[in-house]
């Protein structure tokens, strides 16, 4: 097998682990049984199960933020609801291609600063969130959202859905996360009261 | 309330959100609330007991409230919003409930009264969900979106509000209720209020 495959089982195999019992509660020993390695093969890719839980997050993050950046650039050409509607298609989409990951960040959010590099992790997440607040921001400033609600409070609960819909839709989120992800911008925009007419 | 009670819960209440109910003795406990090991002893049997104690106290004030809720008349939207508002103001009476059940959402059966908690948080979803569905059979919200998705959407940011807002929550909650209402039964697209169905 080669090596790029191994790692890639590893991560998923380590991840699955981490969701149901968290990061303290696995061990190395269980991630090797689980895919019938010796713990000593693990090892040869990664030295704790910390690293292994910080490269999920990394390579979610970095994909993640690739994309965004794709995606900011158009801040002076794309109407602000198009480009929320983007922000939020994509954070879906790429969460489907990272089972695991939002996961693991939200349940050990608490626990996040005992991974090695959890300084990186916090710059990235921080990242991400400064494309937000870019996005929302511009969309307040040209009029499109409203200014009566505090940004960084809207900011918030509009991240925290975002990443609790990948959650709880987990299981329907590779097959149906552009739905999941326009029927969550369509309440956030729209609300939820019927309109007249 | 008992003074020394309340005291006991709400250092209780600190330590189990910031480091769970697990990793917290009762020696910690007692410092945090500048009290003895059996000062502490003499109202609970436990931490578990502290925990459950906290917990239970808040559901239950939630569950009086949402009862009294039920029975009153007006819009459905006018009665979300009063659910937003009562629910951010029992949690601003309960400091570090919130934050405590949830950090132990997933070990609830280590607290004694783990049974009754559990019943009192279901009844109290269960609120949410008839008043939001009866809103829908009224005419009065979006029947093109799952109400149960709708519905957990509100109430995870009621509750994600209170825990990054709690040192503000007593002061500010009529305002941070007014904001999620706006943003997600109004819409946050400017102007979307003014399309809005009338009564």
């Amino acid at each position: 097998m080669a090596d790029r495959d191994r790692r890639e089982r590893i991560l998923r195999t380590a991840g699955a682990l981490f969701v149901v019992r968290g990061v303290a509660g696995t061990t190395i020993r269980q991630i090797a049984s689980e895919m019938s390695m010796s713990s000593g093969t693990i090892y040869y890719y990664y030295p704790s199960k910390e690293s292994i839980a910080s490269a999920i997050l990394h390579r979610f993050l970095d994909e993640l933020l690739a994309e965004y950046e794709q995606q900011g650039l158009d801040i002076d050409e794309v109407r602000p609801d198009e480009l929320f509607r983007r922000l939020i298609r994509t954070s879906m989409e790429i969460a489907s291609r990272h089972p695991n990951a939002t996961e693991i960040y939200s349940n050990e959010s608490s626990a996040l600063s005992i991974l090695p590099d959890h300084d990186e992790i916090a710059a990235k997440t921080a990242r991400a969130r400064n494309h937000w607040r870019r996005i929302l921001t511009a969309g307040r400033e040209s009029g499109a959202f409203r200014s009566d609600v505090a940004a960084e409070h809207v900011r918030e609960v509009i991240n925290h859905l975002t990443w609790a819909s990948v959650r709880w839709n987990r299981a329907q989120l590779e097959t149906d996360h552009r739905r999941i992800a326009d029927e969550l911008v369509s309440i956030l925009l729209d609300g939820y009261l019927r309109r007249a007419g | 309330m008992n003074g020394a009670v309340r005291n006991i819960l709400d250092a209780g209440g600190r330590l189990f959100s910031e480091y769970g109910v697990a990793a917290t003795t009762v020696r910690q406990i007692a410092d945090e609330a500048q009290m003895s090991l059996g000062g502490i002893y003499h109202h609970f049997s436990s931490k578990e007991a502290i925990a459950s104690e906290l917990i239970s106290r808040f559901v239950g004030s939630l569950e009086d409230e949402y009862a009294r809720l039920a029975r009153s008349e007006g819009s459905f939207q006018d009665r979300i919003a009063e659910l937003v508002v009562l629910s951010l103001r029992i949690s601003a009476d309960h400091p570090w409930a919130t934050e405590t059940y949830f950090r132990e959402a997933t070990n609830l059966v280590a607290l004694p009264d783990h049974e009754n908690i559990s019943r009192a948080v279901r009844r109290n979803e269960m609120l949410w969900l008839e008043l939001t569905t009866a809103g829908v059979a009224a005419g009065e919200f979006r029947d093109d979106v799952d109400v149960a998705a709708f519905t957990r959407l509100l109430s995870e940011s009621v509750w994600l509000t209170v825990r990054l807002h709690r040192p503000v929550l007593a002061e500010r909650y009529e305002l941070l209720a007014d904001e999620l209402l706006k943003l997600l039964v109004e819409g946050y697209r400017a102007g979307a209020a003014t399309g809005r169905r009338d009564g």
